[in-house]
């Protein structure tokens, strides 16, 4: 497994010094502000990552992720707020659950292609949202506050200050992103490129799809519902609507198709951009309302329609073709 | 009871059904995902309501005017936009659609507040009583004029020249450029006409519902869902699946759970879909 990673060299020395520079990054940073952005970069690239397995790899895009972000938030927080339940362990409960919805979604849905599977899955997150908003046990649509001070900090994931939890995320951060780069060289990484680029021809091949999807989806799931439960435990705070309306779906869509779809640094990138471009639209301009969404929107559009292939196809010549989904 | 709620479902169908018409248009002739129609809703209840305040005009008379104002935005949208995104793969014309929503719902709401407003006088009010139903004028109105708009769309679609070169090019656009219809044209007429039918449904709603701008994303969820359900490429399909999804929502929400009717209704989508994966009329 190692050889995948070990064999690109230049891959390596990119991702030490990148991984060098993130690591003593806080001690330049003075304010709390530039810190809550890293955090939130950390938490959108978990998101693109795990997004981009299925979307980007196997080539379904899904709309509908909010759905495992929501799951992995309430997990921990009705762990937190209900049982006391360190989130150490409630995360692994939060992708358990996810894992499940991922099958029992997966199912169905996975047999449609293309604009039906988006609606599908935009559909079954809207169906989760509901339903969070309905439960009184969790908190309906005031949602949950579970900061607790009586607990010590390891073991319920909240400090006071921001480093620790950059650190946390970023070791997740880089855990998932040489899973990926190991997924992308390995037979699960062609196959799932074989199902994007013609499913019909994979399966004559005697590539099992349903089974490589489905195992794209969990993964995904995985992930994702991993960033909800780090997000809700950094926020200490979660009700239905942070977390699932449509926007967030199409965010996490967005995140991986901007950064390069289907590329392993895509999403780390992509993620990194667009999460300064909104933090800082958002501070700048909060004075006139929804202002920072209108200046997201159009850069969105710019980006998006002058390179299709993402910010990282700049840097990629060869593989600067058009992604066809 | 029952009759209550199929007039009721009837009617918020209908406007659904309009929305997914807009969104199977676009769907069927550029397979584009657009998700800018809520904002074309919210674009066109806007107008209306500003052409009542100022010029007293009644919502449902401002409908020309609307979609006259809304062709010609759509065409421009699509000159600067939609033509470009054509060129790129379909996920970016997605997200490019999300985010021309974003801009516009945004936009709306630097130039206006974000204060809820209604159309406070209407034309036609009060009830209309027949034996077994109740019917309110403000609600039958807005029934009727979307019928009608609706009939006026299946016309357009089937009789005339330029219906019939929008479904050729929807069907197999390099055989319709050969014989010799300009793929481009059709595609903004097109474009335009689903703005125009979306801005209409705009000022019908607009009879009874609040105005704000974010309102659109609501109704754009639904409409896309009553799409897919009626299938692809189907306008009839996207009409009946409006209808079918205003009727289960009555439905749902009068016998079954007010606050989980729309889970009903996604559960009944995700059914039927997995069942017929094209959707009900699709091809």
């Amino acid at each position: 497994m190692w050889k995948v990673i070990t064999r690109d060299k230049k891959f390596c020395t990119g991702f030490c010094l990148a991984l060098i520079v993130a690591m003593i990054l806080p001690v330049f940073i003075k304010k709390p502000f530039v810190m809550h952005i890293l955090i939130l970069v950390c938490i959108w690239m978990l998101l693109g990552m795990g997004w981009n397995i299925i979307g980007g790899y196997a080539g379904q895009i899904s709309n509908g992720h909010a759905l495992f972000y929501g799951i992995g938030a309430y997990t921990c927080g009705i762990g937190m707020y209900l049982f006391k339940i360190s989130p150490w362990i409630m995360m692994w409960a939060g992708m358990v659950i996810s894992a499940l919805t991922a099958i029992i979604l997966g199912g169905p849905l996975l047999r449609l292609k293309g604009h039906y599977f988006a609606v599908a899955t935009m559909a079954a997150a809207e169906c989760g949202r509901i339903i969070f908003l309905n439960l009184d046990f969790v908190g309906g649509a005031t949602g949950i506050d579970f900061l607790n001070k009586d607990l010590p900090a390891w073991y319920t994931m909240q400090f006071t200050e921001k480093e620790p939890y950059y650190y946390i995320f970023l070791c997740f951060v880089v855990i998932v992103f040489l899973l990926t780069k190991v997924m992308d060289g390995s037979k699960l990484g062609y196959y799932l490129r074989a199902i994007k680029s013609n499913e019909d021809s994979a399966q004559s091949v005697g590539i099992n799809t349903t089974k490589y999807k489905m195992l794209a989806y969990i993964f995904s799931a995985v992930i994702v519902s991993l960033a909800g439960s780090l997000y809700a435990n950094y926020i200490q705070y979660i009700d239905p609507y942070i977390l699932m309306p449509l926007n967030i779906s199409m965010m996490i869509c967005l995140v991986a198709v901007m950064g390069g779809i289907g590329t392993v640094v895509g999403p780390v990138v992509g993620a990194f951009v667009m999460t300064v471009i909104s933090e800082w639209t958002r501070s700048t301009f909060a004075s006139i309302n929804g202002f920072d969404l209108f200046i997201y929107g159009v850069l969105v559009i710019v980006i998006v329609t002058y390179m299709p292939g993402g910010i990282v196809s700049i840097f990629n010549k060869k593989k600067a073709g058009c992604e066809k989904v | 009871m029952i009759i209550q709620c199929i007039f009721e479902g009837l009617i918020i169908g209908s406007i659904l059904a309009m929305i997914a018409m807009g969104i199977a248009l676009i769907w069927g002739v550029m397979n584009v995902l657009s998700f800018a129609q809520g904002e074309f809703l919210m674009l066109g209840m806007y107008i209306a309501f500003y052409l009542n305040q100022k010029l007293d005009w009644d919502p449902i008379l401002s409908i020309p005017v609307t979609m006259a104002v809304m062709f010609g935005l759509g065409v421009v949208i699509y000159k600067v936009l939609i033509s470009r995104a054509l060129k790129g793969p379909v996920l970016s014309q997605r997200l490019i659609t999300f985010a021309l929503g974003m801009v516009l719902a945004n936009g709306m709401l630097m130039l206006v507040s974000s204060e809820f407003r209604t159309i406070k006088e209407v034309m036609f009010t009060g009830t209309v009583n027949l034996d077994y139903l109740v019917v309110s004028k403000e609600k039958l109105v807005p029934l009727i004029s979307s019928m009608t708009i609706t009939a006026l769309l299946f016309w357009f679609i089937n009789k005339t020249r330029y219906g019939k070169a929008i479904r050729a090019t929807a069907m197999e656009k390099d055989a319709a450029e050969l014989v010799g219809i300009d793929s481009e044209k059709a595609y903004m007429i097109a474009f335009g006409i689903s703005c125009g039918v979306a801005g209409a449904a705009g000022c019908i709603l607009s009879y009874y519902y609040y105005i704000t701008p974010t309102v659109g994303s609501g109704f754009l969820l639904f409409g896309v869902i009553a799409v897919a359900l009626g299938g692809f490429g189907s306008i009839f399909g996207a009409f009946a699946g409006g209808i079918l999804m205003g009727l289960i929502d009555v439905f749902a929400g009068v016998y079954f759970n007010t606050a989980l009717k729309y889970v009903v209704v996604c559960v009944v989508f995700m059914l039927i879909v997995s069942f017929k994966p094209k959707g009900l009329f699709g091809k």
